[in-house]
């Protein structure tokens, strides 16, 4: 008998997988899932600071994917023109105009990023906020600190052939194409007009903090601002209750939410829920609409260190 | 770290299309907003990562092994390349590093399997009906695999039940396991060559110069 065949056929009449055992597998993952849901001590002091806030995202949350077109005052008619591709170009510009904000940060640096979410529950408008802050090891090579809703989590370096993709390390960001085509086809992963492929990969830029070289994040914008499909929607306002417009693409959870006046980028919209696989799919009940703001980001040696 | 450049452009997209079935990388991407959705993946291949654990340490450790498995998986999500549509190879990867916690528990059930069925070809004694005879031939070719598996380096072991067990291809063995796909193939080779020597004997010697190291690598 062939080796290979020989030990396939090994222990091939092992005992399956018992339901209690599944049961108590489930349970086990179930509680990890809980557990990293649940607010820390930390964000619930926060939350009475902010929910003043909070409670102005909640207004606006049921109707975001409204057009508020004309409604508003101060620039919403010059707003209500303005096409996705437009403001991306316009966000592009601002970026630019910044110009190099943060400090080229080493591979053994951390990056800080404190972010601000509010969660508003569609069914009966009940609103969470949490106030994360993380410290990303640059290179991956170090330890870091994440937190996530609260719950502070200890990461390990990446492992030996472990990577972050896109990059997070400067000197491997550095190496992308910061022209807008290029980068777009960079997005798209070699795939020929995987549009949203793109569009999932350009939120993933910015859903995991990185210092961008110069001209990146500007590009990164334009390079949407040419997927075919992406929309506005108006009338979102970020967790700090800034006014936003958000440009998303169809069917994605994800969105980028802009400043409604200087076109800074402000952070993700995300719709989501809670749900369980029914038939290999989710199925989706207590949706929820969250406004992830960037609200304070920067280079730091060590973890715990502010900017 | 490895560079972490684009080796991956080009290679696979990242996550499915609109198709009605969420690829694994989608459902990972997922996780990240929605951290229930994870269960999807488990409900994917928890039959199939528990199979290859009770293969490896028997049923009980497996239960715990296989829970274990999804809650690091979960823990380690926002590491998952999502440029990877399958997330096989790298519940495999982690599975594999926990059963390398358990290397002595294996060779331990390893080494009964090559004497449960050493004893069982002792009943060639009695009447030596056809049948019966090849029952016994069977086990004893069993015995001196089970045997010859637990000679094995650890690493040569990997890769082998990775691919025979866990139905992984070359690319995803080296996926799983962290290696390229060169040494996935050299050490598959190896393995072959050392298990076909045990049960061939065509040179008995070879076979003591193994003992069992503990080492990975």
């Amino acid at each position: 008998m062939d080796d290979l065949t020989a030990v396939r056929e090994l222990e091939a009449d092992v005992a399956p997988l018992t339901d209690e055992a599944r049961f108590a597998a489930r349970a086990r993952l179930r509680r990890a899932v809980i557990q990293e849901s649940r607010p820390g001590a930390l964000s619930r002091r926060l939350m009475l600071r902010v929910a003043v806030a909070g409670t102005a995202a909640a207004a606006v949350a049921g109707g975001v994917v409204v057009a508020t077109r004309g409604e508003r005052d101060a620039g919403t008619p010059r707003m209500a023109t303005l096409s996705a591709a437009e403001l991306l170009h316009k966000a592009a510009a601002r970026t630019r105009a910044d110009g190099a904000g943060m400090p080229v940060p080493r591979g053994d640096q951390y990056l800080y990023t404190k972010t601000f979410i509010s969660r508003t529950y569609v069914k009966d408008g009940r609103t969470k906020t949490w106030t994360d802050e993380s410290w990303t090891s640059v290179d991956g090579s170090r330890p870091s600190r994440r937190q996530e809703y609260g719950k502070v989590h200890n990461d390990p370096p990446l492992g030996e052939h472990e990577v972050m993709w896109p990059p997070t390390e400067y000197t491997a960001l550095a190496k992308w194409p910061t022209d807008p085509d290029d980068l777009l086809e960079r997005l798209r992963m070699g795939q020929d007009g995987d549009d949203r492929t793109a569009f999932v990969n350009a939120i993933q830029f910015f859903a995991v903090p990185r210092v961008m070289p110069p001209g990146l994040e500007a590009a990164s914008f334009e390079a949407v601002a040419r997927i075919p499909g992406i929309r506005i929607d108006r009338g979102a306002v970020d967790a700090l209750g800034r006014q936003g417009i958000a440009v998303s693409y169809p069917e994605y959870d994800f969105a980028f939410l802009f400043d409604t006046k200087t076109y800074a980028y402000l952070g993700l919209n995300v719709d989501g829920g809670t749900g369980e696989p029914v038939d290999g799919r989710m199925k989706l009940h207590d949706r929820y609409h969250e406004l992830r703001a960037r609200q304070e980001t920067g280079v730091v040696d060590r973890v715990g260190q502010r900017p | 770290m490895k560079s972490t450049g684009d080796p991956c452009v080009g290679d696979r997209p990242a996550v499915a299309r609109h198709d009605d079935v969420p690829s694994d990388a989608s459902v990972v991407e997922r996780s990240w907003a929605e951290p229930d959705a994870f269960e999807l993946l488990f409900h994917r291949y928890a039959d199939d990562i528990h199979r290859y654990v009770a293969r490896r340490l028997g049923p009980e450790a497996a239960d715990d092994l296989m829970a274990e498995t999804f809650v690091v998986a979960f823990q380690q999500r926002r590491r998952y390349d999502l440029t990877r549509p399958h997330a096989r190879p790298w519940l495999y990867g982690i599975v594999s590093n926990l059963v390398g916690q358990h290397r002595r528990a294996e060779a331990r059930r390893l080494r009964a399997l090559s004497r449960v069925a050493a004893t069982g070809s002792g009943d060639g004694g009695e009447a030596l009906a056809d049948r019966v005879a090849a029952r016994v031939s069977a086990e004893r070719t069993r015995a001196e695999l089970a045997g010859a598996l637990a000679k094995l380096p650890a690493r040569y072991r990997d890769v082998l039940l990775v691919i025979a067990w866990g139905d992984l291809d070359y690319a995803e063995a080296a996926e799983a396991l962290g290696i390229p796909v060169g040494t996935v193939r050299s050490r598959l080779h190896r393995a072959r060559t050392r298990l076909r020597e045990a049960l061939g004997g065509s040179d008995p010697t070879a076979l003591h110069e193994e003992t069992e190291e503990t080492g990975r690598g």
